[in-house]
């Protein structure tokens, strides 16, 4: 269609780039937990949400032993607030009882990361993804026979 | 901590040293203390001065001196090229077509002109970002007085086919506003053999100094357009105000040197182009934007799949560049040119504008590759698979 309407009024505007907080630069530069777990004791839950409609795609790994979570890692596809606070929650989740998986609440980690309030949207997800990874436990846990344990 | 690096030339350019040197002998002396409108001494030897740039101005895009407004930069310029030339004639019209990626400069007035009652056919490029002069002569009508297309584009680098329209404006005897703020210096204008009838330009964009631009009206086609201000007679009194001195000197010298070092710039920088953009499309899932030779020599646009665009700015953070996107912290939103060339929002989102110029180094576009490499490889690594 060689004739159209403008989108919106200014074709290529651009805002000034956001400054990001040391917070969540030092998260986004060397974010800890990132990457998948290798092998190791207990069981392994996994959980992912959002999409690129939302603006973050967040899959978090979690391995639990003795009720409590022994190591978690995190992939995201997301703005450097995402990666900074997926990398905050796992780091939050280390170690704690299994049920903080589905108790975490991942809005508490926005005045850390001085989150502007449009981004809130990002944490809900993640709070999705580890809502996902309990319940991929309660599954196992409810039917034992299902769980595999992999090799220490 | 990584090299800073400046790759963002089609945002702005540094100033050069004799442009410096320019500027700071107009402000001292009579020349600075003068207003160039007075009419004793010291104001003739100011207006001297600007009749001065005025000729190295016009010389640099083939015009008159007398054919050259001083205005704040090509955002004014373009301003009062699309209205003022619109309102002026709007007796004899009120169609006017321009381009779905123009600058948001013309693109912001052709909406005001629409709230006049002004009807305007914006034209969607091909897929390379390029107009297609037969769907211009399509879009032209009887009540056709202007058509506004800049000569390169800004996020893209394509270069339309300005001569070609020009002629085809002639033919239709419609007035062609034409912003070469990304051109100038950096492609050979002119303004009688490509059929230009308003131009417009800006110093910062060659090594000039920000604050100045120039419009060119034709004397024969546009010699007058209604005026944005009022209040003084400068400038034929189609740009009312005290003109400074010291920049109208400092945009004189720098068309100077644009003139002199086109030749040496472009082959120059058209190599330091080819060296980045083998780089950058040597990672997997890296698509150039924009015509691939039908462009400056100074941007590469590309688009990255599998990052998200904010990350991969603030990963390359250390290089001065403009993200291809506009995608707002509020919006979200995606460039629209890039849309317009039918990228998906994804994509359009994760692209970047580089852009090189007089004082880039082949040090500087490798060490620009290597973060770029670096910062794709670990935000795809870090991704969900």
């Amino acid at each position: 269609m060689p004739f159209a309407r403008p989108s919106h009024g200014c074709a290529n505007w651009r805002p000034p780039d956001v400054v990001y907080p040391d917070a969540v630069l030092a998260r986004f530069d060397a974010p800890a937990h990132a990457g998948p777990l290798g092998s190791g004791p207990g069981e392994l839950v996994t959980g992912r949400a959002g999409g690129v409609e939302d603006g973050i795609d967040v899959a978090f790994e979690a391995r639990i032993d003795g009720g409590r979570i022994v190591a978690i890692g995190f992939r995201t596809w997301g703005c450097p607030y995402s990666v900074a606070a997926s990398s905050l929650a796992a780091e939050r989740l280390q170690g704690q009882a299994v049920q903080a998986l589905g108790e975490f609440n991942p809005l508490e980690l926005a005045p850390l990361l001085d989150l502007p309030p449009e981004r809130r949207g990002r944490l809900l997800c993640i709070e999705d993804a580890l809502r996902s990874c309990w319940r991929a436990w309660d599954n196992k846990r409810l039917s034992p026979s299902s769980v595999s344990r992999s090799d220490p | 901590m990584n090299p800073q690096i400046y790759m963002d030339f089609a945002a702005s350019t540094p100033v050069d040293p004799a442009v410096a040197d320019a500027m700071r002998a107009a402000l001292q002396g009579p020349v600075g203390a003068a207003n160039p409108a007075a009419t004793h001494w010291a104001g003739e030897a100011a207006a001297g001065a600007v009749d001065a740039a005025r000729r190295q101005v016009a010389a640099l895009v083939g015009a008159s001196p007398a054919e050259i407004i001083w205005t704040s930069g090509a955002t004014e310029s373009d301003n009062l090229a699309v209205t003022g030339a619109a309102r002026f004639r709007r007796q004899l019209g009120r169609h006017i077509v321009t381009t779905l990626i123009e600058h948001p400069a013309v693109l912001e007035s052709c909406r005001a002109l629409e709230a006049e009652g002004f009807e305007l056919t914006y034209i969607a490029p091909d897929g390379a970002g390029i107009v297609d002069v037969d769907v211009v002569a399509k879009a032209l009508r009887k009540d056709t007085i202007l058509v506004s297309i800049s000569h390169v584009n800004n996020e893209l680098g394509v270069v339309q086919p300005i001569a070609e329209i020009g002629r085809l404006c002639r033919d239709h005897n419609t007035l062609l506003h034409v912003d070469a703020a990304q051109s100038v210096g950096r492609l050979p204008v002119d303004v009688r053999s490509q059929r230009i009838d308003l131009l417009s330009l800006s110093a910062h964009k060659m090594y000039g100094p920000k604050g100045i631009g120039a419009l060119f009206l034709d004397r024969d086609r546009c010699r007058r357009v209604q005026p944005l201000f009022f209040g003084g007679g400068q400038e034929r009194g189609l740009r009312p105000g005290t003109l400074p001195t010291h920049q109208i000197a400092g945009f004189g010298v720098a068309a100077d040197l644009a003139a002199a070092r086109m030749q040496d710039d472009v082959a120059r920088i058209t190599a330091l182009r080819e060296q980045l953009e083998a780089g950058l499309l040597a990672v997997s899932d890296v698509r150039l934007n924009g015509h691939i030779e039908q462009r400056a020599c100074h941007i590469v646009n590309v688009s990255v799949a599998g990052v998200e665009g904010e990350s991969l700015r603030c990963g390359l953070r250390q290089v001065a560049l403009s993200s291809g996107s506009a995608c707002a912290a509020e919006s979200g939103e995606p460039s629209s040119v890039l849309r317009t060339l039918g990228r998906p929002d994804y994509l359009a989102q994760a692209s970047l504008r580089f852009s090189l110029g007089r004082t880039s180094t082949a040090e500087e576009v490798e060490a620009t590759i290597h973060a770029f490499r670096t910062t794709v490889t670990r935000l795809r690594e870090l991704a969900p698979a």
